[in-house]
């Protein structure tokens, strides 16, 4: 049955926003072996035409693309006394006029290229943007998953502080987070877990950032997605 | 009123198209962690989940957001959100003053037919042995595509 009324149409745009893609990098870059233990670094900057730090989120392979990693992800290889690993690690940074820098840091053995592709993303304080067209079929059912509508917010924590956000969902929902310094630059996608990063917890009804001690106030920009 | 030039909007864009949420588990058995004499000992144990319904030819396209539950480090109920890697080391206990530890590594790799969780647990000390407790590390990834 066709709708004759529009008004009956609810349009999830004015209320909530979903992730728009306004951009999209890939590039390669080598990186030499590390000395089992003594670090290797390397990186590129691509700018990516949009003149403003936006969010992103990537993918990055040893292997000319037959295995990936996410991006803070790490690619293990050997081992070492003193760490108990030997591994490669790849995060994505943007700066305040839109200069995506990726960056590796290299404990094996051994050396690589690295290629990587990133998503950048239309931010909360965005102005008017044109996102990337897709050639992908879009699913508008429900049940296939569609893109994914978010509350969204940033809180400022300062050192070895946490800040609580609660989403009331009664369920655990899928989140992104990324951190700032003055709102302008904008860190790599956040998750990792260790004593001297950024982490970010979720339960049924909260999300907990946290700022551990030795890391500068900082802005945490956040998304909460409200369907599974 | 409905503003039907947002509509374009969503049609055209891109956002990322959700495709798969599947949830992992994996097991890390107590075991004896002999110290290091040269070979670091450690012990992986992996778990996978399928992509089936993405097909070989999305590899390159996938992004994930993993959200786990590592037992030794959260509350019931509470998961990290894990964008590639968890690492850290734990102490067990100590021996003559010195700390007791294991070091772990939590790991996501995205291959062409699935998506590979690996926890490797070792012990780099040169003192001493170490049984850590079992590990268990449970959570739920959602798999979406980008227009690479």
């Amino acid at each position: 049955m066709p709708v004759t009324d529009a008004s009956k149409i609810i349009s999830a745009v004015p209320a909530y926003k979903m992730d728009q893609i306004i951009g999209i990098v890939t590039a390669s870059f080598a990186i030499g072996a590390g000395g089992g233990g003594s670090p290797v670094t390397a990186g590129n900057n691509q700018t990516s035409g949009l003149n403003v730090a936006t969010y992103h989120k990537g993918l990055w392979s040893v292997d000319n693309g037959t295995t990936w990693f996410d991006m803070n992800g790490s690619y293990l290889n050997g081992t070492d006394p003193a760490t108990g690993q030997l591994s490669l690690s790849v995060v994505s940074y943007m700066g305040p006029t839109g200069q995506l820098s990726v960056n590796a840091t290299n404990t094996t053995t051994s050396a690589y290229t690295i290629l990587y592709k990133v998503a950048l993303l239309a931010r909360i304080d965005s102005q008017t943007i044109t996102p990337v067209s897709t050639a992908l079929t879009l699913n508008y059912k429900s049940n296939l998953n569609y893109m994914k509508i978010y509350k969204e917010g940033i809180v400022n924590i300062g050192v070895g502080g946490s800040s609580i956000i609660n989403h009331g969902l009664n369920k655990i929902p899928n989140i992104n987070c990324w951190n700032s310094f003055d709102d302008v630059a904008i860190g790599d996608n956040l998750g990792i877990v260790q004593t001297t990063v950024p982490d970010v917890v979720v339960d049924n009804n909260n999300l907990t950032i946290s700022n551990p001690t030795g890391f500068a106030a900082r802005n945490f920009h956040y998304r909460i997605y409200l369907d599974a | 009123m409905l503003d039907f030039s947002k509509l374009a909007a969503i049609s055209k864009a891109a956002g990322f198209q959700y495709y798969d949420i599947q949830n992992f588990s994996l097991v890390a058995p107590s075991q004896l962690l002999t110290k290091f004499t040269g070979t670091y000992h450690s012990y992986t144990t992996t778990a996978t989940i399928s992509k089936n319904r993405l097909g070989t030819a999305l590899t390159s396209q996938i992004l994930s957001n993993t959200e786990a539950n590592l037992d030794n480090l959260l509350s019931a109920g509470q998961y990290y959100l894990v964008n590639g890697a968890i690492s850290g080391t734990i102490t067990v206990g100590s021996s003559g003053g010195f700390p007791i530890f294991y070091k772990y590594d939590f790991n996501i790799t995205s291959t062409a037919t699935n998506i590979v969780y690996s926890l490797t647990i070792g012990n780099p000390s040169a003192v001493n042995d170490v049984t850590p407790p079992t590990i268990t590390i449970t959570g739920k990834t959602y798999l979406y595509l980008a227009p690479f």
